[in-house]
């Protein structure tokens, strides 16, 4: 799986933060109080223009200290109540369609989407996530968008805030109660997704009796067979059995079958289960990368091979060059056991091969895989495999090994230092050769955990998008009308997917230029590396292009990162989308709601309804 | 207006309605298969046929392909921008299973877009592939490929570039890249590509290849399809090339006696090719086999024309010769081997100056015979074209390589071809998987004196624009291996000498060569003191002898060197 950002521990992410950035919570703080402080200051100014000076700083304070006040005396009867009205609302504005519609795409998928790829399970995980992402975002979109423009264009709101409600009852109210809407729609999308998942992954293959060989040894004696299966869902496995009949359809498309003998002995027929571990759920503890060059001298970085997307860095073959990870707390507990009930570390590495000329073009090329001791720099000897390229290769250490020099050594007791830390040391062992490795490309395999539980958090994934995009919605709703608050909410939504490409854009590192110069290059088509021409125009769109930067710098603080937000590609990829993750995603949800629910709170307050 | 006159109207529109819907339906009824047969529908219908308008006149109609099109409301082309770019994204990003998908969701899009299937599948099979180190994994994408062009194939039936490209992915990309020897293999087992009713000797990728390039050609030359700006002489011998291909690569693999008779089908092929109506791009039609019996046709309109009057053109060759500066006339005079180099090009100017046109001729008879004006314009106008119609053939023939491979299929099918290919096939497994150096070096002795009777039979091959010397000096590279091992040279009996003068380009063989040259002049000048009269004195046989000693000297190493047995070394 690719992983370009890798995620801090929870309280390191809400307090410290990472290298180039604040924690989240003080982030969170800085944000509000400039919101806030530029929410007073131009509220203020408002005031000042229709009752001049003294009077608009009474009634700022008013506001301010009456709002906390009433925020204060929220009553969870009456949310309730009227989130109960939401979701009668939801119901009568028929949104059960939506339903309908998804049940319609699922059923209509299969003309769309085949398992004649390599991996099916990632392509119709990604599908089915996706799907329902967009679908559900879109509902809760006009669901929320509408709800209160509605009310007031038809003067129903005069029904609800002739009662003794709050402000903050009716913002709050909505939001819960499409939330409750959201998450039942969600509930059955997400059962009615992993059944179709399920369903269309599911198949089973005939082996082919006549192409069965018998394997032997050296001395002649039959020890199994070797065949092939028949083909379906657009691909075949190679079978091995045992003399027993008993065996593997070997692993091809992401998944494996068993292979078991039936009917009388004598008699070659053969059985395959379902697909066995078609949809996974990786555990991995991901270690830090470093490199060594030609020399064995520690660097920051590997070697490029020219390849536009720099995600890996690649080490020679043949020299002393090496990618090092370097993994932490490891302990009794980040063992595994084996069939015969052995302990050991499994350790996934995943190689991407560069060859600078073919060699042997039907032998893979060879490197080797050592376990150091960050302290003692005490090493394994060499574990020398083939590397299977884009794939993960599972190996395993054992409790007993032996270093460079044949000595038996402890896996825990010899290779892992006193602050429990083991160094993974891969390098490429053939000379013009090239191996390449990202951070992620090797890790320590905990057990699995469930695929059904993973999907189930992937969804909870889209639940905190919808809760963010209902939250946006009844607050735009609560000062525009019903269409100028859907554009806002899209729009917001939008920026919010591509929120890492306009901080680009703001922060002027986005090849291009700003807003304005795009216009321009669009217009008079001048591609983005093309020199414009020198003149007061250009300089005035230059200067424009840097306030309108300024303001979509500070947009960009207060925008959701709806691409952080997305797990689809840990399940698609068949790794568990960790707790720490599901954590931050919810601290992130909660807070960008209770943030958007005070804004829509005031938003209400202060705009007149038959007060 | 009356209640009683708005009925009328409406009945006046309902009838109008009635009578509209007759011709209505005469025009737009679909094309219908009954009982009878096929039912050719309303007009509209007919002229979409003829003119192969409707979706159903492209290819298949897949209705996942129409209903995303009418999914995107209009927006396809949006839509096609994105996916375009989704697919460029997941190709930076290494993402196949995403890009392959894209793939296929671009193809329900813009089905009838040919760049498009052309352009992805080249990508797939050529780029795509190239990003896997296990070759059975490049072979799967390769395969991904040409599947990929099999669907655009289906969606637009009968387009000669696609069908064209298939052959194209199938031959060349199988049987030319540097796991060509595992694709093949590959491909000869794939079951699931192969019908069931191709049998197991097909299922060569050259074959198969070969089928879809006259499926393509059927399609331009029986269905009215055109190959666009598509060279023709590329597109018409792409059958013959890929069995020529065909033949090649079963000799390579061992396979004789196939060899011969895949040899005698590809000059078949190459002769119907020959014979084949070629259009220039200027108009004019060819056929390359036509070479020799244009130039008999040139030289009896020039006999034609000369014979109107005699003399005539010998006497304007005077003339221009007569106008010639002395500096030309010296030039002219000189042999061609002793000229210095700025009379050679005095001399080619004053050869080019020399040539009398059939026109001049011409213009020459109308000035003293007026009478025989016509004829002599006529034959002129007859000659222009003739020559025109021999320059394009032969340069056409040129484009193809058309007399090598004419060649190369007239001499790979003889039995001397054929036994020296085996013996270097067999010398060189010898070599490399048993290891048995005596019989290599035998087998490719033998092999090389078959290949110095193919040589004497077919000296053209001697001509340094054939392959066929790049061959054999692949080979003689191969017998140096052999010979360095067994701390041997190459003999003076060695029969390919005149091979590795012409074509060791790149001075392997420089000393051996230099070596070899000297043992011809020491054996020459031997030969000819052997010769010299009996009554030359002692001072003569001193001259010869005192020349002869350092050849002496050199033949008692040059004795060494002919044993095969190179001390030095």
């Amino acid at each position: 799986m690719v992983v370009e950002q890798h995620l801090l521990p929870y309280f390191t992410w809400l307090i410290y933060g990472g290298q180039n950035d604040i924690g989240a919570l003080p982030r969170f703080l800085i944000t509000v109080f400039a919101a806030a402080v530029i929410a007073l200051v131009i509220g203020y100014l408002v005031a000042v223009v229709r009752y001049g000076p003294l009077k608009a700083g009474d009634l700022t304070y008013r506001v301010v200290t009456g709002g906390f006040a009433d925020l204060g005396r929220l009553s969870a009867r009456r949310i309730a109540a009227l989130a109960r009205l939401a979701v009668k609302e939801s119901i009568r504005r028929r949104v059960v369609v939506a339903l309908v519609l998804f049940l319609l795409i699922l059923l209509f998928a299969s003309w769309f989407l085949k398992t004649d790829h390599r991996d099916p399970a990632k392509l119709y995980l990604e599908f089915v996530l996706t799907a329902t992402r967009y679908l559900i975002l879109m509902v809760a979109l006009l669901l929320s968008a509408f709800s209160l423009p509605g009310e007031f264009k038809s003067k129903t709101i005069y029904t609800i805030v002739t009662k003794p409600v709050r402000a903050g009852d009716i913002v709050l109210g909505r939001i819960v109660g499409f939330g409750i809407v959201g998450t039942a729609m969600l509930a059955v999308m997400g059962i009615c997704s992993y059944i179709f998942v399920v369903r269309a992954l599911n198949h089973r293959h005939e082996v082919e009796v006549a192409s069965l060989e018998n394997i032997v040894d050296s001395d002649g004696v039959v020890l199994g067979q070797k065949g092939r299966t028949s083909r379906d869902a657009y691909h075949r496995h190679v079978v091995e059995t045992d003399k027993e009949g008993s065996g593997l359809a070997i692993s091809e498309h992401g998944h494996e079958h068993f292979v078991t003998k039936e009917g009388p002995d004598g008699l070659q027929s053969f059985e395959t289960s379902e697909p066995v571990e078609i949809m996974k759920a990786r555990v991995p503890q991901y270690g830090t990368l470093g490199f060594l060059n030609r020399q064995g001298t520690p660097v920051d970085k590997g070697i490029s091979v020219g390849a536009e997307w720099t995600y890996r860095e690649f080490v020679e073959g043949g020299t002393a060059a090496a990618a090092v990870w370097t993994f932490s707390d490891i302990d009794e507990s980040m063992l595994q056991v084996d069939e015969n009930g052995n302990l050991y570390l499994p350790i996934e590495i995943i190689v991407r091969v560069f060859r600078t000329h073919k060699g042997e073009i039907e032998r893979g090329i060879q490197g080797s895989v050592v376990l150091q001791n960050p302290e003692t720099e005490l090493k394994t000897e060499p574990d020398v495999f083939t590397a299977k390229d884009w794939t993960i290769d599972s190996r395993r250490y054992y409790w007993k090994l032996y270093d460079s020099d044949d000595n038996e050594i402890d896996l825990l007791d010899d290779l892992v230092s006193s602050d429990g830390n083991i160094r993974v040391i891969v390098q490429c062992l053939e000379r013009g050769q090239y191996y390449g490795f990202a951070r992620a490309d090797c890790f320590i395999r905990r057990p699995d955990a469930s695929p059904l539980i993973n999907f189930g958090k992937a969804f909870s994934s889209i639940w905190i998008q919808m809760i963010l995009v209902i939250a946006i919605g009844v607050t735009c709703s609560t000062f525009l009308n019903g269409p100028v608050a859907v554009m806002f909410t899209l729009a917001f939504i939008l920026l919010g997917f591509f929120r890492d490409f306009f901080i680009r854009v703001a922060a002027g590192e986005q090849v291009g230029g700003g807003p304005l110069e795009s216009l321009v290059r669009l217009v008079t088509q001048k591609n983005l590396t093309t020199g414009l021409e020198e003149n007061f125009a250009t300089h005035l769109m230059y200067a424009a292009d840097q306030v309108a930067q300024v303001f979509m710098r500070s947009i960009g603080f207060l925008l959701p990162a709806f691409g952080s937000l997305d797990t689809v590609s840990y399940v698609s990829y068949g790794f568990d989308i960790s707790w720490n993750c599901m954590f931050q995603d919810l601290t992130v949800g909660l807070a960008f709601t209770v943030g958007l629910f005070i804004v829509g709170y005031f938003c209400l307050r202060t705009r007149e309804v038959a007060k | 207006m009356s209640a009683r006159n708005s009925f009328y109207r409406k009945i006046a529109y309902g009838v109008a309605i009635a009578a509209l819907l007759f011709p209505l339906s005469l025009m737009s009824s679909p094309a219908t298969m009954t009982e009878q047969g096929l039912n050719p529908g309303g007009k509209l219908a007919q002229l979409r046929n003829e003119y192969r308008l409707g979706q159903g006149n492209l290819g298949e109609i897949d209705p996942a392909s129409e209903t995303m099109k009418l999914a995107t409301l209009g927006l396809r082309g949006v839509a096609m921008n994105l996916l375009w770019e989704k697919a460029n994204y997941y190709k930076k990003t290494e993402d196949w299973s995403n890009l392959t998908a894209t793939l296929d969701q671009l193809a329900k899009l813009q089905p009838n877009f040919i760049t498009f299937w052309k352009f992805q599948s080249w990508n797939i099979s050529y780029n795509l592939s190239v990003e896997f180190d296990d070759y059975r994994d490049r072979y799967y994408y390769v395969r991904r490929g040409i599947d990929f062009l099999k669907t655009g194939e289906s969606y637009n039936q009968d387009n000669p570039h696609l069908l064209w490209d298939l052959g194209w992915f199938i031959g060349q990309k199988i049987g030319r890249a540097d796991e060509h020897l595992q694709y093949r293999r590959l491909f000869k087992a794939d079951d699931d590509f192969h019908p069931e009713d191709r049998p197991p000797e097909k299922r060569d990728n050259w074959l198969v290849g070969k089928e879809w390039y006259l499926t393509a050609i059927d399609a331009v030359d029986n269905k009215g399809r055109s190959i666009g700006k598509k060279s023709p002489k590329v597109f018409y011998s792409s059958p013959a090339m890929s069995q020529i291909n065909y033949s090649e690569a079963i000799e390579k693999e061992g396979f004789f006696d196939k060899a011969r008779r895949a040899w005698a089908v590809a000059a078949d092929q190459w002769r119907d090719f020959g014979d084949l109506t070629i259009e220039h791009s200027t108009g004019v039609k060819l056929h390359l086999n036509d070479q020799q019996q244009l130039e008999a046709e040139i030289v009896r309109l020039t006999a034609e024309l000369d014979a109107l009057a005699p003399g005539i053109r010998a006497a304007l060759v005077e003339e221009k010769i007569a106008e010639f500066s002395d500096e030309q006339r010296e030039a002219l005079n000189t042999d061609a081997a002793e000229r210095p180099s700025e009379q050679m090009e005095l001399a080619y100017l004053a050869l080019q100056e020399m040539d009398v046109t059939h026109r001049e001729v011409a213009d020459q008879i109308t000035s003293q015979q007026p009478e025989l004006t016509n004829e002599a314009l006529k034959l002129v106008s007859e000659l222009a074209q003739v020559e025109r119609q021999l320059r394009f053939t032969v340069n056409y023939k040129r484009d193809s390589n058309f007399d090598y491979w004419k060649l190369r299929c007239d001499f790979e099918q003889t039995p001397e071809a054929l036994h020296a290919r085996e013996m270097m096939y067999l010398g060189r497994k010898a070599f490399e998987d048993e290891g048995d150096l005596v019989a290599a070096q035998q087998l490719y002795d033998e092999g090389f004196a078959s290949w110095r009777d193919v040589l004497d039979q077919f000296p053209a091959l001697l001509d340094d624009e054939t392959t066929t010397g790049d061959d054999l000096m692949e080979y003689i590279t191969q017998y140096r291996e052999i010979l360095d091992q067994l701390d041997e040279s190459l003999g003076e009996d060695f029969q390919l000498w005149d091979i590795i003068e012409s074509f060791d380009g790149e001075r392997q063989f420089a000393e051996e060569l230099r070596l070899h040259k000297q043992q011809l002049a020491e054996a020459v000048d031997q030969a000819a003191l052997d010769t010299q009269p009996e009554e030359a004195g002692p001072a003569d046989e001193a001259g010869p002898a005192g020349e002869a000693d350092p050849a002496g000297e050199d033949t008692a190493s040059g004795e060494d060197t002919a044993s095969g047995k190179d001390t030095t070394q």
